[in-house]
């Protein structure tokens, strides 16, 4: 076994296209690890703590209750309302229940989420809507609280650290409040929303702007090319693992249950997969985006929904044909059991055409996820990924005084697209040369 | 060899076989009976289509999905097979019935080494452990005279000659030491020489292990060799039983006859005289009366429209045919003419 393995990876190390895709990848990998030191996002930061932070690195004694103060005017900005909204909604929660028993009417529930719309605590749209989708509003109103309920609890937590911090003096103090102030940071970073995915503006020109010194992709619609390009490169990969496998483990499990049960389940189950095929990938992957609403999540859904039959037709024909081979007949003389015939037997000699084909169409998703985004359809604005870059390139493709006088704003995406298919393009294509079992020879 | 006083090993009654396919139900087997004695090699022979493979088959149920046995009653030593469960069944699969196949290239799995494949089988019936198992089989490689046996243990099928492939798979049946061993045209795939070295071992296989053989095969010249007994299969029916050295010396079928006459004979130089006419046609398709009423040299009016009974015309010997007379006296002038 460890002698025929050993033989396998000497094989697979010494097929130049395995060796030329898993370089590509590794690259793209390692990128994609280290995004955040290659292309430091710039992250806000809020003045309190950043005076706190400055205070701390020279401290001294007499500085200790100026870093209280800063950490105290950081509490009351974030949580000043925290115990207030949390106190208010845990009223109307209370309401809710007594609605839910019929001890209150809807007019009087309504009254109440007026009240609080009034008060700025909840959005108008609760009070809107709360006629026409009752049930709706409800559970998002119990969203609602929850997120408050978790404030509130952080206020007080966050109330006691600076308390407690009073109390002690020196070295402590300092470790202390360095902790304190890092799980403020990250408190702040959630509260404002930062998402380092999104590509910031860099200029206020329309016009790219070609590579320079800090900008060295150049930059297109005021974003720098080159944050896009790195931090895009999470995004290829996201995308492209993520739809993949999923689509694959619907395809395996649609296929398998269809080859294995067969009758009329099967003929349902792989009339309902020529359906599916028979819609243009493409078109079907547009219209389900428009309709499930624009954004990466909702993008990669569609491509999932539409891209699992592949899979299912190559694994249903896979088992059907090893249904019939004779080795499957000698291992049912020799008594052994159907669930272990399709663990051992069958699943081997038909997951790797499966798992061949999974590798390849990792690289062509980004592409499609691409095309939809150069669309308008993926990722929303500013977020960073190849296509949306690419899509930004539209606008100047043909040029200013000279055609190719915006090259930068397709070449680095482009590239970057191109190699990450290729990578796992080559990479398909060697396991199929060194895996396949049927392929020994 | 045959001793009725003997309690058969296996019996089976008036089996019926039924195939559910787009166009229609194929009555593969319609009523064969056999029994198998302890040590004895049973020989079932006809041409392909003939249903031997499903006959065996059914012995330890092994039937495609869209088969099943339709009547009739299968006896193990004291089980009856058609009321067994799942996993009864699956401890006399392999372990006292075990099967080798006409295709060495695809019966044994690509994907693992030979030893895996047998080490699977010893692993789920005898309990062993993988070392234990490990030796055992190379043991048996060596049995079956796979030479290096510890190094051939660790190589996959597609590294082994066909030869090779079927001695790993009489290796891999023999595992458990089954009582009975069904030969599914064995020797079929491969040339002659290496054929005639596999029945070799399969005959001193036999008395070291003391097993029964069920041998199937379309070639009666193969069955000289090998069995005690013979049953000769046409349309799912069994044409004529009886032990061989009868049935070498005095067919009384139509078609054993004709089987016998498709064997090239050295000492003739005129060969294949009076070979059967055509091919076995779709089951589907068979004449009402005799099966073979369409392809028989004697069949009249009364062949297709009545298919005779398979009777006992002498003691042990068992035909199914309306006009043995005719063959008799035709057979008769082909010896005159011989002279
Ligand atoms: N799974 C199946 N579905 C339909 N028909 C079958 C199936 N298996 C065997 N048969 C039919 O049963 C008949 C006997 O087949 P078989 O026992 O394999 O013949 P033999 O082994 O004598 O060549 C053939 O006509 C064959 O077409
Ligand atoms: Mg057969």
């Amino acid at each position: 076994m460890s002698e025929e393995f050993k033989r396998t990876l000497k094989r697979f190390f010494t097929n130049p296209s395995a060796l030329i895709g898993v370089t590509i990848l590794i690259f793209f990998i390692i990128i994609a690890i280290f995004a955040p030191w290659i292309a430091p996002p710039k992250i806000p930061v809020n003045k309190n703590l950043e005076k706190a932070r400055n205070l701390l690195e020279n401290y001294s004694e007499e500085n200790k209750y100026l870093i209280i103060n800063e950490l105290k005017n950081f509490w009351d900005d974030t949580y000043f309302f925290a115990e207030d909204d949390y106190i208010e909604l845990s009223n109307l929660m209370e309401t809710i229940a007594k609605f839910h028993n019929k001890e209150v009417s809807s007019n009087e529930l309504k009254a109440h989420i007026k009240e609080l719309t009034d008060y700025y605590i909840l959005n108008i749209t609760y009070y809107e809507k709360f006629d026409e989708e009752t049930n709706k509003v409800i559970k998002n109103l119990k969203k609602e609280y929850n997120k408050i309920e978790k404030k509130y609890k952080e206020s007080v937590i966050s109330l006691n650290l600076i308390n407690e911090l009073e109390k002690i003096d020196g070295e402590e103090f300092v470790k202390q409040a360095i902790k304190v102030v890092s799980r403020f940071d990250k408190n702040f970073h959630e509260a404002i929303g930062f998402n380092p995915y999104i590509m910031p503006n860099v200029t206020t020109t329309r016009t790219p702007i070609p590579p320079s010194k800090e900008h060295p992709f150049g930059i297109v619609n005021q974003k720098d090319i080159f944050y896009g390009v790195i931090w895009g490169t999470r995004t290829a990969f996201e995308i492209g693992l993520v739809v993949v496998a999923i689509s694959t483990v619907i395809g395996l499990f649609i296929g398998s249950v269809a080859a294995y049960f067969g009758g009329w389940l099967e003929e349902v189950l792989m009339r309902i997969t020529d359906i599916f095929m028979s819609i243009p990938f493409m078109l079907a992957a547009m219209v389900l985006t428009t309709i499930l609403g624009l954004g990466i999540k909702n993008m990669m859904i569609a491509l999932i929904v539409f891209g699992w039959m592949v899979t299912a037709r190559l694994i249903r024909g896979n088992i059907l044909q090893a249904k019939n081979e004779q080795y499957v007949m000698a291992a049912k003389a020799l008594g052994v059991s159907d669930f272990f015939i399709i663990v051992k037997h069958i699943l081997p000699n038909t997951i790797f055409p499966v798992l061949i084909n999974a590798t390849m169409r990792i690289g062509s998703m980004v592409i499609t996820a691409a095309a939809l985004s150069f669309l308008g359809l993926g990722a929303p604005q500013g977020y960073a990924d190849w296509g949306s870059i690419l899509s930004y390139s539209r606008d100047w493709i043909i040029g200013g005084t000279n055609p190719t006088q915006y090259w930068f704003t397709i070449l680095y995406p482009g590239i970057a697209m191109i190699l990450f298919v290729i990578g796992w393009n080559l990479l398909g294509d060697a396991l199929r040369d060194v895996f396949d079992p049927r392929m020994r020879h | 060899m045959l001793n009725n006083n003997e309690k058969p090993l296996l019996k089976v009654e008036n089996l019926h076989v039924h195939f559910k396919t787009e166009d229609g139900i194929i009555k593969a087997v319609n009523g064969v009976s056999f029994e198998l004695y302890p040590g004895e090699t049973l020989a079932i022979v006809g041409e392909s289509g003939s249903g031997k493979t499903v006959t065996a088959l059914s012995t330890i149920r092994l039937l495609d999905e869209n088969g099943w046995i339709e009547e009739g009653k299968i006896q193990y030593k004291d089980n009856d097979v058609l009321s067994l469960s799942d996993n009864q069944l699956r401890k006399i699969r392999g372990k006292e019935i075990s099967m080798i196949f006409q295709e060495p290239m695809t019966a044994l799995n690509p994907v693992f080494t030979i030893g895996d494949q047998i080490i699977e089988s010893l692993e789920l019936h005898l309990d062993m452990n993988k070392q234990e198992a490990r030796r055992k089989a190379i043991d048996l490689l060596r049995k079956v005279g796979i030479p290096e046996p510890e190094r051939r243990i660790d190589q996959y099928p597609h590294e082994l000659s066909g030869g090779m492939r079927q001695r790993a798979m009489i290796a891999m049946a023999l595992s458990c030491n089954p009582s009975i061993l069904i030969a599914d045209e064995p020797t079929t795939a491969l040339d002659v020489t290496i054929q005639a070295q596999i029945l070799e071992l399969m005959k001193d296989l036999q008395k070291e292990f003391q097993m029964s053989i069920i041998f199937i095969t379309h070639d009666l010249g193969v069955v000289a060799e090998m069995a005690d007994r013979a049953i000769v299969m046409y349309g799912g029916e069994v044409v004529e039983a009886a032990d061989i050295i009868t049935i070498f010396k005095k067919p009384r079928h139509p078609y054993t006859w004709g089987l016998m006459n498709s064997i090239p004979r050295i000492d003739k130089d005129e060969e294949r005289l009076l070979s059967i006419p055509g091919v076995v046609p779709n089951p589907l398709n068979f004449p009402k009366g005799c099966k073979f009423s369409n392809r028989c040299f004697f069949a009249d009016e009364k062949c297709v429209e009545e298919n005779p009974n398979l009777e006992e015309i002498e003691e042990n010997h068992f035909s199914r045919c309306w006009h043995i007379d005719r063959m008799l006296r035709e057979m008769h002038k082909v010896k005159e003419g011989e002279r």
